[in-house]
């Protein structure tokens, strides 16, 4: 615990600081409503600081608090993300660790989270507090990929019943990533310098990166920096699953076991942090640029050429007699730029497309203990997304030029919540959480033009009509929450939660307008293959979400556990796609085979499932240290109700059997996953289905008093699998017609590679 | 191109602040409002235009040409189409309709927008045309006693034409070719009729010369196949009677092989198994002898081609060629390929025949190759929308060869990345000895088509349909051939 004080000379020069900072950041851009919010907001904070009292705090201590789980979460911290973190390049990769997380296979790095079968925007997914938002009609920029795995220093998950206190604007849940808090100099130390450095590699893909942080920091302020990078080539499959062919024009062939468009390169995320703390009042401001050169979607028809995002984040945390103040504003700037990558047909002129989006985001959350037992939380949040999304003119004449295409001209997304929550300790058997939230979302786009206008039938009637269309939308969003937990013995606790959820959709939900299908091909969220047109009447959708955990463990939860949650979820308005029947995309209307156009559509939904690990400690000796078995199933079932169809890339089950071996500064694991065949699929979309399998890993790694090594062979046998949720292999090949990559073929697991990562502190 | 209100970059755009009060939350307060509302808006202006046409004028009967007039909201001038070319075409600019036949024109009026407005909503107005066709003979009615000739009335609208006698007595025709017999002397009158339509000729027919002789040698021998491959129809156009009835036409091939003879004409003779190699003599007999037998003539016959590639992307539209040629089947040669290709990828709702698809005019036949495909004989020809086979990339580093042929040059255009021709073309297949037969597989395979007119251009690849059996690759957008239909003329 550290004493700490400040004084207004050393504030004002921080605080000096911090707006300079701010200002260098954000010098390139005219947007003045950013600049304004950091000045306002620095000055405000500087004259708070300067009146407060010293008091103690340890941040570190309380975040590495165990027992500080959210109600409806479930946690992931250090050390047990250590190993995993230390040798990808994906974040969201990290989640896997959670039994209620899958992933959609999404490039190199930018892979999408889902839980119980709800994905990417159905989950609020939150960096270092700030809300993210992806730029780009293929989600290739998705908001984890703003933040290198060795940066992460925690991971909270709520699944489905979502405290309101933490979820607006989605209905699956929320994941919330942080870095570690900041460090200050603690007891005699009147300064405090370290870091850290580490490095992966991994075979498969002949993939490398590194990572530093170094901290410097006094008693009250705190600097830190950090820099990763890394890069990988295609990964190959456990076999060959397509011709041997090239993908572009005369290029090399590629061999059939390799999987194109997989490689990433240039992924160099970096960010400086200064923090400083008075008085239980700890302010934060980050800035940071993340930019990626290249990295291929295997799932999609474009690769991502270029991507820069840059964010400033302020965060304050404020301790008072009465509770707990909490701040935020952020300011985000995402430049995009996909085009056809190496593998891909070029065209002969490419087909540039750009994405440029800001994100300005503010929040104001007050904790108040209004008793012992009684906590209440009241909040607003503000955020205010824009979106330039426009397509350049190639070739010197036809089809797609002299103008430049606009796919989405002044998108604009802006969202107002307030939301109010109780939780209270009725006994020490029992809690209770009640809370509801609205949402004010208002969403609009202006006018659009297609390549040529005078091409009426390809781009004029489709602008002209859409432009003609009211585009504004107004949705007034209401979510409620109620969480029950029971816990009527140490050993034994039960939580019950209901929820209701709300998302409006986003900008690339409602306002792609052309129905040519070449166009539509570059709308796609999900990986499938299939274009789509966008609807300006899409609703809001709604979910009811009812869930039961039970948890029956010993005491200290060190020998055994389970824990099994079983959930059901009715979706009013779920957008999901109907084949498009308008103007000139009807032609796919009843094909059971191919790519097709489609359009997002209001529908209802149900997904019930289970999930359930478990956890026994077998055997234990101060020689040969301790050795645990653990698994984790995972089943889940999503059915469209309106169509009787299945919902599109659920996670079929599932169960992962691990075999966890410690001694001293040693651990390993070797772990089995087995994944059943995904028969249930998504016919209006012509989901492919992929067969059952299994994989065996092998890890271990040493950890010293200041270094730790890593090894891990993953897929040991070089089994050959299709990724569930890997979406269609369409990564080589003429991207921009419907079916000139042969339809059918999902994208492939990752063969055998042997994994070495390597981490020293200092 | 609209204007664009700054660079490409789209984040450029000069202070606009809130387009309206509703873009701003009520119940923000300042600082977001100065947050969420300022130093942005739409990076084009495309603001809305509608067309509207004026009331259509009265079209009376018989009128050809009535003008039409569209206002665009945004003040701009329209641009006039037409969607129904059979019947009617129109001045892009002043609206001039001019009908060609009676029926149901369909114009249409677009405004592309310019750098302030966006592209209008195209809007249609429908005009009839009731125009009175004409029907007129095109020979003149010559003949003595006994003698054949032929006449020929043609009517505007191209209808198809029936022919009558009024005097029976003296001369008959066959209703379909016009052959007209003078059977007595006096005044022979025959009556061409298309639909309402009639047209009358008359002739006297005078007796023969006092002396009678054998007939004349036929002329105007043409020869055609008769439907069907094995078949040939044998027409003679005048044949002098020498002043004695003809008894029968004696028909006989070069080289030989093939004889017939027939009291009638025209003559329908089978060959052995096709009639390709042939060319045909006729000698006329009546009873004071056999007349010299005529030049031979080769077989030589229209057709109408109908060539469709499938277009997954672009449906319900396809790639359509429409074309005719003429195929002398004595020789083998093929000429006068020409037709149109549509453009699917600007086609409406409406499938072909009722599209409305951009159609490109390919004119010039510039290659004739033989080809064995499957084992059937047969010759792949190409006609092209420019006098050049020009078309796609000849450079060897993009994998061209000669310029044009399917499936090279990556599909570029040609002379890329410099100037594109725009040329484009379709390739048929015609089997030389059984033109009317059915495709096989192998033989549609064959097929291709090429677009690099601006209707069929993706950046520099240009629009193509070809299958992965025939060239080993699909069109640039999936597109390959289907079918081909012909039929004769």
């Amino acid at each position: 615990m550290n004493s700490l004080k400040s004084s207004s000379r050393t504030s004002s020069r921080v605080h000096c600081k911090q707006r300079c900072l701010a200002l260098w950041f954000l010098g390139a851009s005219k947007g003045a409503c950013g600049v304004t919010l950091f000045l306002i907001t620095s000055s405000t904070f500087a004259a708070e600081v300067v009146q407060l009292q010293p008091i103690n705090v340890d941040a570190q201590q309380e975040s590495d608090d165990s027992t500080d789980v959210p109600l409806g979460a479930t946690t992931l911290e250090s050390p047990n993300l250590e190993s995993e973190r230390n040798k990808t390049g994906d974040s969201a990769r990290l989640l896997l660790e959670s039994p209620t997380v899958s992933l959609y296979g999404n490039g190199g790095i930018s892979s999408l989270p889902v839980i119980h079968g709800l994905a990417d925007d159905r989950l609020r997914i939150q960096v270092d507090g700030a809300e993210f938002t992806t730029a780009c009609p293929n989600h290739m920029n998705s908001p984890l990929s703003y933040m290198d795995p060795a940066k992460v220093g925690k991971i909270t998950v709520f699944a489905g019943v979502t405290p309101v206190s933490v979820g607006g604007d989605s209905i699956g849940g929320t994941i919330q990533v942080d870095s570690p808090p900041p460090q200050f100099a603690t007891g005699e130390e009147s300064y405090l310098a370290k870091g850290q450095l580490g490095s992966f590699y991994r075979s498969n893909g002949d993939a490398f990166g590194y990572h530093f942080r170094g901290n410097v920091a006094g008693r009250w302020l705190s600097l830190s920096y950090n820099e990763s990078r890394s890069q990988s080539d295609n990964y190959v499959a456990g076999r060959s699953f397509k011709p041997v062919s090239s993908g572009r024009e005369g290029a090399l062939a590629l061999p059939g076991n390799e999987v194109g468009s997989s490689g990433y390169e240039g992924a160099l995320d970096r960010s400086v942090t200064i923090a400083a703390q008075h008085a239980g009042h700890v302010l934060q401001l980050e800035l940071g640029q993340q930019t990626v050169d290249f990295e291929g979607f295997p799932s999609q028809r474009m690769d991502m050429t270029a991507n820069d995002n840059r964010v400033a984040l302020m965060r304050y945390q404020g301790q008072f007699a009465w509770g707990e103040l909490l701040g935020r504003a952020s300011y985000q700037i995402t430049e995009h730029q996909m085009d056809m990558g190496p593998d891909r047909y070029s065209y002969g002129t490419g087909m540039p497309m750009h994405t440029k989006a800001k994100t300005r985001e503010a929040m104001l959350q007050s904790n108040v203990y209004i008793s012992e037992t009684d906590t209440v939380r009241v909040g607003a949040e503000y955020q205010y997304y824009t979106l330039f999304d426009w397509w350049d003119p190639v070739g010197m004449s036809g089809s797609m030029a002299p103008n430049t295409f606009w796919n989405i001209d002044y998108g604009q997304r802006s969202k107002f919540d307030t939301f109010v929550e109780w939780e209270a300790s009725w006994h020490h058997s029992w809690v209770t959480q009640l809370g509801v939230r609205h949402e004010t979302v208002l969403s609009d786009a202006g006018p659009v033009q297609g390549y040529d206008n005078s091409f009426d039938d390809v781009w004029a009637a489709d602008a002209a009509r859409f432009n003609a269309s009211p585009r504004q939308r107004t949705d007034q969003n209401w979510d409620a929450t109620a969480l029950v937990r029971y816990s009527p013995k140490t050993q034994l606790e039960y939580t019950l939660g209901f929820a209701r959820k709300s998302r409006s959709p986003n900008l690339y939900q409602r306002y792609p307008w052309a129905t040519n299908s070449m166009a539509a091909l570059m709308n796609n969220l999900v990986g499938d293959g299939n274009g789509y047109v966008g609807n300006v009447h899409l609703n809001p959708e709604v979910a009811s979400t009812i869930s039961l955990t039970g948890s029956w463990h010993d005491a200290a939860r060190g020998h055994w556990e389970l824990v099994a949650t079983s959930y059901y979820t009715y979706v009013h308005d779920f957008i999901d796609a109907k084949r498009c029947d308008i103007s000139t995309c009807a032609s796919s209307a009843g094909s059971t085979q191919g790519f097709v156009i489609l359009q997002f559509v209001n529908q209802t939904a149900q997904l019930h499932g289970i999930d359930l690990t478990a956890k026994l400690q077998l055997a234990k000796s101060a020689r040969f240290g301790s050795l645990t078995g653990a698994t984790a199933l995972s089943y889940v079932r999503g059915r469209n109700v309106s169509t009787g169809d299945d919902l599109y890339n659920i996670m079929p089950a599932n169960a992962r059997l691990t075999l966890l071996h410690a001694v001293g500064g040693w651990n390993s694991a070797a772990e089995i996953t087995a994944v059943a065949n995904k028969s249930h699929v998504s016919q209006v979309r012509n989901e492919i289905p992929t067969p059952g399998f299994w994989l065996l890993n092998l890890r271990g790694g040493y950890k010293w008093a200041h270094a730790r090594v890593d090894v891990s062979i993953e897929n040991v046998l070089n089994r050959f699998y299709f990724a569930p949720l890997g979406g269609a292999y369409v990564g080589q090949g003429p991207s921009m017609t419907t079916n000139g990559i042969p339809w059918g073929v999902a994208v492939p697991g990752r063969g055998r590679s042997l994994d070495l990562a390597f981490n020293y502190e200092f | 191109m609209l204007k664009l209100r700054s660079t490409a970059q789209g984040a450029e755009t000069p202070l606009r602040g809130c387009r309206s009060a509703s873009h701003c939350l009520p119940t923000s307060v300042a600082l977001v409002l100065l947050l969420g509302c300022a130093g942005e808006g739409p990076a084009i202006q495309a603001e809305f235009q509608q067309i509207t046409f004026d009331p259509l004028p009265t079209i009376a009967a018989d009128q050809t040409s009535v003008v039409v007039s569209a206002h665009a909201s945004s003040g701009l001038a329209v641009i006039y189409s037409s969607r129904t070319r059979d019947i009617c075409s129109v001045d892009s600019n002043s609206g001039l309709v001019a009908g060609k036949t009676s029926g149901t024109c369909v114009i249409v009026a677009n405004q592309p927008g310019n750098t302030e407005f966006g592209p209008a909503f195209p809007v249609t107005q429908n005009l009839t045309f009731q125009l009175d066709d004409t029907l007129t003979f095109v020979t003149t009615l010559s003949l003595s006693l006994y003698d054949t000739t032929t006449v020929q009335a043609i009517d505007a609208s191209g209808s198809p034409v029936h022919y009558a006698t009024t005097t029976p007595a003296v001369c008959s025709i066959d209703s379909t070719t016009g052959l007209v017999t003078a059977l007595s002397t006096g005044t022979c009158t025959v009556v061409a009729s298309a639909g309402t339509l009639e047209s009358v000729q008359s002739a006297t027919i005078e007796p023969p010369a006092s002396v009678v002789t054998a007939p004349g040698v036929p002329s105007g021998v043409t020869a055609t196949l008769g439907g069907t491959a094995a078949t040939v129809t044998v027409s003679v156009e005048t044949t002098a009677s020498g002043g004695s009835p003809i008894t029968s036409y004696f028909l006989t091939s070069i080289p030989p092989g093939i004889a017939t003879t027939s009291p009638t004409l025209p003559i329908l003779v089978a060959c052995p198994a096709n009639c390709a190699g042939y060319a045909f003599s006729v000698v006329a007999t009546n009873a004071y002898g056999a007349s010299p037998g005529s030049p031979p003539v080769d077989v030589v016959t229209n057709f109408k081609i109908t060539t469709t590639f499938y277009e997954p992307d672009t449906q319900p539209n396809n790639s359509i060629f429409v074309g005719h040629y003429t195929l002398d089947s004595t020789t083998g040669i093929v000429s006068n390929l020409h037709g149109k290709l549509s453009e699917s990828m600007t086609g409406g709702d409406e499938p072909y025949p009722n599209d409305t698809m951009n159609w490109l005019t390919l004119d010039y036949q510039l290659s004739t190759l033989m080809a064995s495909v499957g084992g059937a004989d047969g010759t792949l020809v190409t006609t092209f929308l420019l006098n050049t086979t020009n078309t796609f990339s000849n450079n060897p580093a993009y994998g061209g060869t000669d310029g044009w042929t399917p499936g090279t040059g990556k599909g570029w255009y040609y002379g890329h990345p410099g100037t594109n021709p725009g040329n484009a073309y379709a390739r048929v297949f015609i089997n030389l000895k059984d033109p009317l037969a059915e495709l096989t597989q192998a033989e549609i395979d064959k097929l291709a088509y090429a677009d690099c007119a601006p209707g069929g251009m993706m950046g520099a690849t240009c629009m193509t349909g070809t299958s992965v059996a025939g060239y080993g690759t699909t069109g640039t957008m999936s597109g390959y051939p289907i079918s081909q239909n012909t039929e004769q003329e």
